[in-house]
């Protein structure tokens, strides 16, 4: 009940806030959305998960509902600063990623993560550049391309599709406190899922961009993607071993100490060309298998200080999403959508045939590689910007997927948390609860 | 917790320093094109616009549009040949790479780790801590004083740290400091205790509020005036008066814990009871200045200033109301840090976007909150307390980026400030202790000090203007305040520490002490620590309140 009126009163507060300066951009702006989406997500999380509903899809919602495309309670300009706050999300999450991933206890699931990657992802990219070309004529901009250029966008397209979202992942890990097979299998899977897709649109959009421009330098293409990797994955050894000495030696204020460092890692990681997800993840990585330190003490201290960053990141998501125009291209986002589902799901059977892979892991691990959050959206941004001449209209399609996914997914996923038995395994405390 | 602010310094510097060279997208930059977060938001003029990859983090390392020769990385195409007029180009190709500049910045990375490492572990030591105790560096600007150098020093365009543009972007964050400072110094004003406070208190606070804040700008306007730095008919100089007087009359405790560690409580000095009610001259004056001086030509309801001052008042009741209800829902500590975290930003967010004062709305709010019966007072006083720090230090360091050293009409001032303030004060003790000093218990005016240091708060008072509510201060209060602040300090590790002459001389005989703050069903105010004992707790305390005269229920 507190929590309803709490979004009543947030909303008439925020609305009569807004009409100071309808349109205008105001000086406070920046706060008052970081406070207004905090407060909605958190009760909208709260109310939805009364209702047995994820926390996350609450927060998404009060995103949707609060942002532009509805009542434009937070409107574009208020949310331009706010950007920091999913870098720095993601570098938390995959900071905890990392540091939940025991490479002992994984060895035994590399081998079918690396069969699911190889035919779920990589299939899916085939099979979604396959089936974009198919729609071609219902989707204007390739329609009007030449056929080899079609196809190298498509392909593009494809890639950027078949991303998963390891912040979601992780979000309702946290959320059910799930631990298992599954779970552990699906965190290392979105994890190598996310390098896999990093480097196939580097350079899959390196070849889209040589056959529609003319021209590559392979030697630079090679550099950079290196750079990006190989750069970001020292980086990480570097913080990691820092954050065990820390630990080991200060201890106090780490948790604070950690969001501040996911904040450089942000801030600096996309100014230098590097990943600050490779960051971040190689660094909890290091500090879970090589460091003395213990990582729980890092969890336990984190909790506190990232469930603000995670509650905005999320309603933020949220706010972005442009309604109207995942209705303009309702069909082939709907074709897009269950393609996509089903090649996972064929993707990950195929891959699990095997006698020594846990039922659970067959049944339920697609699951988890179709929530679509950040990365995708990104790569949505990267399609719209290399391809001006058509790019909005592609990331509107992006978009649409991505909307779809990220509102229809979670749901599904925490259905299968809970239904593999593993929610709930994890001892309150040890990660966050959001 | 030094190391917090550090970071922060850091992160914006590095980021603000290696910021993807907008000039390095050629012609038909994508200009409106940003980062991408990881929740999608496309973010404008500050966004990556170089090659690159993308992160989850939604971090658009690159792949900006080029339409000169350009090598891309992450994206990874190398154009050679030009392409004009982008926008009509089916693909548009990025930008050339800083390889050179990615090296010096990633040393530039690890070199500011490893430092901030080293001082957090020789600043938490141990050893250093109990050296600066025995230095007698407890003041709080004391203590700050490197940072405030730190400011001063990063700033300089040699080093470009904290140039005035990233100064800009941490506006929010400044913004919501202050909505923080205000939460918890309103949160300390139980009314509970001050109901039970001996007859006269009132008046010597306000009377030893009142007579620094009018002496001290009055002397500094009239200095201001002489060296024209000030013209007397313009409006703002009125604001910078209220502004000077306000800081001159807050006062902290000789030994400064922290905001949330200083509520005055049964046993502690007069100093600190003081220390805390006259910031309340300080939000008045916030108040006022936000309501009567609010920047010109902006948009937005056109109401008097006066109709502004019940906006204030009302936004910071409904805050107040809203967080109270708000506060029962969280069932960890994580949920109840979020829950507070968002209600302080909620309240500086909505008093920044009407230009008005952070820190009085969220005054107004955390006095409202602590003086409804609450479960969980305790617990935001534990949040508030677990962020003050670092909160506090950055608000010095950037008082040392904004702070103008060359003013020297300003330096000139300083003196006139200090010594202006200690004759306020002289007045505000006479003047208190020849009216209501016999009504006061013992050791309330007698231990009264005439060089004590600033509050905190002033520095952040003047911050506060900083290009929000009726506009920047001017540069010489800013050096007048930080300045004044220290040399302070410096005066009072110079004077003897506040002896209480009444309990020496005239000690309360036994028995007839009544101490009516036990009799509160609660602990009043906030009664933690934060593991270190305040020494107003010990030895120069003052002796148990005397009983207050009975004037209710018909009491004699």
């Amino acid at each position: 009940m507190i929590a309803i009126f709490a979004l009543l009163a947030l909303g008439g507060l925020m609305h009569a806030a807004r009409s100071f300066a309808p349109g205008a951009a105001q000086p406070g702006g920046t706060e008052l959305a970081f406070g207004f989406l905090l407060l909605a997500a958190y009760f909208a999380g709260k109310t939805f998960n009364k209702v047995g509903l994820p926390k996350l899809t609450g927060y998404i919602a009060a995103g949707i509902v609060a942002g532009p495309a509805m009542l434009d309670l937070v409107e574009k300009s208020m949310t331009v600063q706010l950007k920091l706050v999913g870098g720095v999300a993601t570098s938390i999450l995959a900071l905890q990623a990392g540091a939940e991933l025991n490479l002992t206890s994984v060895r035994p699931l590399l081998k079918v993560v690396a069969s699911i990657t190889f035919l779920a992802i990589f299939g899916t990219m085939v099979v979604l550049t396959g089936t974009l070309i198919v729609l071609r004529p219902v989707v204007p901009f390739l329609d009007a391309l030449p056929v080899t250029h079609a196809v190298m966008v498509a392909a593009s397209i494809g890639v950027a599709l078949s991303a998963q979202s390891p912040a979601v992942v992780m979000a309702l890990i946290a959320e059910t406190r799930s631990e298992g097979v599954l779970t552990r299998t699906i965190l290392t899977l979105v994890v190598v899922a996310d390098l896999a897709v990093i480097i196939s649109y580097g350079v899959v959009s390196s070849a889209a961009t040589a056959v529609i421009g003319g021209q590559i330098d392979l030697a630079a293409a090679i550099g950079g993607i290196g750079w990006e990797v190989f750069g970001s994955i020292g980086v990480g050894v570097f913080i990691g071993f820092m954050l065990g000495v820390f630990l080991i030696y200060i201890k106090q204020g780490v948790g604070l100490f950690t969001v501040m460092i996911c904040f450089v890692v942000a801030e600096v990681g996309h100014a230098v060309h590097l990943d600050p997800l490779i960051i971040a993840l190689t660094a909890g990585l290091y500090l879970e298998n090589v460091s003395r330190a213990d990582a729980r003490d890092l969890e336990h201290q984190f909790e506190q200080a990232s469930l603000p960053v995670y509650l905005v990141f999320f309603a933020l998501a949220g706010a972005k999403l442009d309604l109207a125009a995942l209705a303009a291209l309702a069909l082939p986002v709907a074709v897009i959508v269950i393609t996509r589902a089903t090649s996972l799901f064929v993707g990950c059977r195929l891959a699990t045939r095997g006698p020594d892979v846990d039922p659970v892991v067959r049944r339920l691990a697609w699951l988890g590689l179709v929530p679509q959050a950040g990365l995708a959206l990104a790569l949505a941004e990267l399609v719209r910007r290399t391809f001006p001449a058509f790019g909005d209209a592609a990331f509107a399609l992006v978009v649409g997927v991505v909307a779809t996914n990220e509102l229809i997914a979670p749901v599904m996923l925490r259905i299968a948390l809970l239904r593999s038995g593993e929610a709930g395994r994890r001892a309150v405390g040890d990660v966050g609860e959001h | 917790m030094a190391i917090l602010a550090m970071v922060v310094l850091v992160g914006a510097a590095i980021a603000d320093d290696a910021g993807p060279p907008t000039g390095g997208v050629d012609a038909g930059a994508v200009t409106d094109a940003g980062a991408v977060t990881d929740a999608g938001a496309v973010t404008g003029a500050a966004a990556a616009t170089d090659a690159g990859a993308v992160t989850d983090a939604g971090a658009v390392t690159g792949a900006a549009a080029v339409t000169g020769a350009a090598t891309v990385t992450g994206a990874a195409v190398v154009v050679s040949e030009p392409h004009q007029g982008a926008a009509k180009d089916p693909v548009q190709l990025p930008a050339a790479a800083h390889e050179g500049k990615r090296a010096v910045v990633v040393i530039k990375l690890v070199l500011g780790f490893v430092v901030l490492f080293v001082v957090a572990y020789v600043g938490s030591h141990r050893r250093v801590v109990a050296a600066q105790e025995r230095l007698g560096i407890g003041g709080v600007i004391a203590a700050g004083f490197p940072f405030v150098a730190l400011g001063v020093i990063v700033r300089q365009p040699e080093i470009g740290i904290l140039t005035e543009d990233v100064v800009e972007r941490m506006r929010p964050l400044l913004q919501f400091g202050l909505g923080w400072l205000g939460f918890i110094i309103g949160a300390q004003l139980d009314i509970r205790v001050l109901d039970r406070l001996p007859r006269g208190t009132a008046y010597l606070v306000v009377v030893e509020a009142l007579a620094p804040f009018a002496v001290t700008a009055a002397a500094c306007g009239a200095c201001a005036v002489a060296l024209g730095l000030a013209d007397w008919r313009s409006p703002e100089f009125w604001r910078d008066m209220i502004l000077l007087g306000a800081a001159a009359a807050m006062t902290a405790p000789r030994r400064f814990r922290g905001f949330a560690n200083r509520g005055w409580r049964e046993g502690r000095g007069a100093d600190s009871l003081i220390a805390q009610l006259d910031e309340i001259v300080g939000v008045v004056g916030l108040l006022f200045v936000a309501a009567y001086f609010r920047p010109g030509g902006t948009a937005g309801w056109q109401i008097p200033g006066t109709a502004w001052l019940f906006v204030t008042i009302g936004l910071g009741v409904v805050v107040g109301v809203l967080i109270f209800a708000m506060v029962r829902v969280p069932t960890s500590s994580g949920e109840f840090l979020a829950v507070v975290l968002g209600s302080v930003a909620l309240g500086s967010g909505l008093a920044g976007y009407l230009y008005l004062s952070p820190i009085v709305v969220c005054f107004v709010a955390g006095a409202l909150v602590t003086n409804f019966p609450c479960e969980q007072r305790a617990d935001i006083f534990r949040i508030l307390n677990h962020l003050e720090r670092p909160i506090h230090l950055l608000f010095l360091i950037v008082a040392g980026a904004i702070w103008n050293l060359t003013s020297l009409a300003a330096w000139a001032i300083v003196p006139a400030f200090v010594l202006a303030r200690i004759v306020g004060k002289w007045l505000g003790v006479f003047a208190a202790s020849a009216t209501v000093g016999g009504d006061l218990p013992p050791g309330f005016v007698d231990q009264r000090v005439l060089v004590s240091p600033l509050s905190p708060l002033s520095i952040a008072l003047v911050l506060s203007l900083h290009g929000a509510a009726g506009g920047g201060a001017s540069d010489w209060i800013v050096t007048i305040v930080i300045a004044g602040a220290i040399l302070t300090e410096v005066a009072v590790q110079f004077t003897s520490p506040p002896v209480p002459l009444a309990a020496t001389a005239r000690p309360a005989p036994p028995g007839t002490v009544v101490d009516e703050l036990d009799e509160l069903d609660e602990p009043s105010g906030p009664t933690y620590v934060d593991g270190e004992h305040d020494d107003d707790d010990r030895g120069v305390g003052l002796p148990p309140l005397a009983p207050r005269p009975r004037t209710r229920g018909g009491g004699a």
